[in-house]
């Protein structure tokens, strides 16, 4: 149990370190994407067994299934994924560094023999935690009325109403 | 037998959570389960579509079984099928898009319980890790229409990119609505409440039942949204280019689709394994229950046309969405139903 504990471990990780340096130095923007996916999958699974599970399936919503699903929305429109940007190897150097740097501080605690100690949060904790302080939930309210507000207010904007009548130009 | 699953990990001599997680992704709810559905629900769907135009519908493969062999035989033929690799299409991203896809929505089906304790692993937000890898699937497929490096396959990547941000959206609010008003994210203990309750979640909350329907066809590519695939205008979308077993993976996918979000319709919203808590017999229910409303899916296609990209768009954001919404407040007016059944 323990092995495979530490093989999941090192598996997200390298699994952070190579979407991370494949995002920076791979040619084509859908490359960069399917890297940015694996960089972000990675994230996920250390924050899962680090305990933090609903943010891992949080960060897999929002950040893969909408943020990474927004910017394969502007490649495909814009078809920019047919040049590739030209090879240069100073950036690869670059990223692996980075990497590196980033990665290091887990790796020395991995090799010190400290594992990170697991914490349980569960999204009822985190929603009491949430509701039981009134500056939050104020917060909240006001984020979500925002959003709500926005929301209606490009839906009757005049670009909306022009698409829904003309039929639309969206491919 | 109290437990199909922890009787198979005895006999077999390994730990209880290893034969779950590999018992449930790999046999039921899983991969042998769903090629048996797929290849009676096309069937289905063919013979459905072909009795509603009054024509035959398959016959000359097993005519006594009304051409019931007739996918096994296209199955076949597939299988042993040349996959031909164009020579302007991304090698490497064509190959891997069908398969990673295939792969992760499939991991979906360890978390959706197929049954009482038929389930790859338990998790307190097992409803969003279920939404959470479906929504991976749309970003594979526009690697496949991006990668395959034509006109058709592209205008079909841009339009699944576009459809899919609609569908999931809406998706995630009627599962949200449903969480509120169970109070829970925990796949198991929906069920549960729903059965302690005696009521399912479509009674309680039919608005969101319909949003969670209407989305599911829209991200399975099922008529009336079929337009990722739209063959009467783009070929196949973005699978047009495939062959082969490659051509087979990627129909699959949106079988799979369909399948998983059949299988938590029934879990989330018609109670599960409801009248029963045997795991053979409750196992059974869920599996009838998911069957009949992919019956129910795949007969829209006989009697519905396909609508237009921006239809789709502007009654998914401007009609459905607010709906959503409603869905939310009738949550919270109904929680008292199965609030106090989790807390006791």
């Amino acid at each position: 149990m323990e092995a495979l504990e530490a093989l999941a471990y090192t598996v997200s990780l390298a699994a952070v370190a190579a979407g991370s340096i494949g995002a920076i130095v791979a040619r084509r923007s859908i490359h960069i994407v399917s890297w940015l996916v694996v960089a972000a999958l990675g994230v996920a699974a250390v924050l899962a067994m680090l305990g933090y599970t609903y943010v891992a399936v949080f960060h897999v919503v929002i950040y893969i299934g909408t943020a990474v699903t927004l910017f394969a929305v502007i490649v495909m429109l814009l078809g920019s994924g047919s040049e590739p940007r030209p090879w240069m190897p100073g950036r690869l150097l670059l990223a692996v560094m980075a990497a590196a740097a980033l990665q290091a501080p887990l790796l020395v605690q991995g090799l010190s023999g400290g594992r990170p100690g697991g914490v349980r949060v569960s999204v009822r904790d985190a929603g009491e935690a949430l509701l039981s302080c009134w500056l939050c939930t104020i917060l909240m309210v006001i984020a979500i009325a925002t959003v709500l507000v926005e929301a209606v207010a490009l839906a009757r904007s005049p670009a909306a109403s022009s698409t829904r009548a003309g039929g639309g130009s969206m491919r | 037998m109290a437990d199909p699953v922890a009787w198979l990990a005895g006999l077999l001599g390994v730990p209880v959570w290893l034969a779950r997680s590999v018992f449930a992704p790999l046999v039921y709810p899983g991969l042998l389960a769903f090629t048996v559905v797929a290849l009676f629900i096309i069937w289905a769907e063919r013979k459905i579509t072909a009795r509603v135009q009054m024509r035959v519908g398959p016959y000359y493969v097993s005519p006594r079984l009304g051409g019931a062999l007739q996918l096994l035989a296209d199955g076949v033929r597939i299988a042993f099928q040349e996959v031909i690799i164009p020579r302007q299409v991304e090698r490497y991203s064509f190959i891997l898009a069908p398969v990673l896809g295939f792969a992760v929505t499939a991991m979906a089906l360890a978390v959706v319980p197929g049954g009482p304790g038929v389930y790859g692993f338990r998790s307190s937000v097992g409803l969003l890790v279920a939404y959470a890898l479906l929504g991976l699937a749309p970003l594979l497929v526009v690697v496949m229409g991006w990668a395959a490096n034509n006109k058709f396959t592209q205008i079909g990547a841009a339009r699944e990119i576009l459809v899919s941000v609609a569908g999931e959206v809406t998706l995630l609010a009627s599962l949200l609505a449903a969480a509120m008003m169970y109070g829970t994210m925990d796949l198991v203990e929906i069920v549960e409440a729903q059965a302690a309750a005696g009521v399912p979640g479509i009674v309680a909350n039919p608005v969101a039942a319909l949003l969670f329907f209407i989305a599911a066809l829209l991200i399975a590519d099922r008529v009336p949204f079929d337009l990722v695939l739209g063959e009467q205008e783009i070929v196949q979308g973005p699978y047009t280019e495939y062959s082969g077993v490659l051509f087979a993976l990627t129909m699959a996918l949106d079988y799979l689709k369909l399948y998983i979000l059949m299988m938590l319709f029934a879990d989330v919203f018609l109670g599960g394994w409801m009248p029963f808590s045997d795991p053979l017999l409750g196992s059974a229910a869920v599996f009838a229950k998911t069957v009949a409303l992919m019956l129910a899916a795949v007969f829209l296609r006989s009697v519905y046309a396909r609508m237009r990209l921006d239809q789709v768009a502007s009654m998914f954001w401007s009609k459905l969405f607010p709906l959503a919404l409603i869905a939310f407040v009738l949550s919270a007016a109904v929680h008292p139903l199965y609030g106090g059944v989790l807390a006791g």
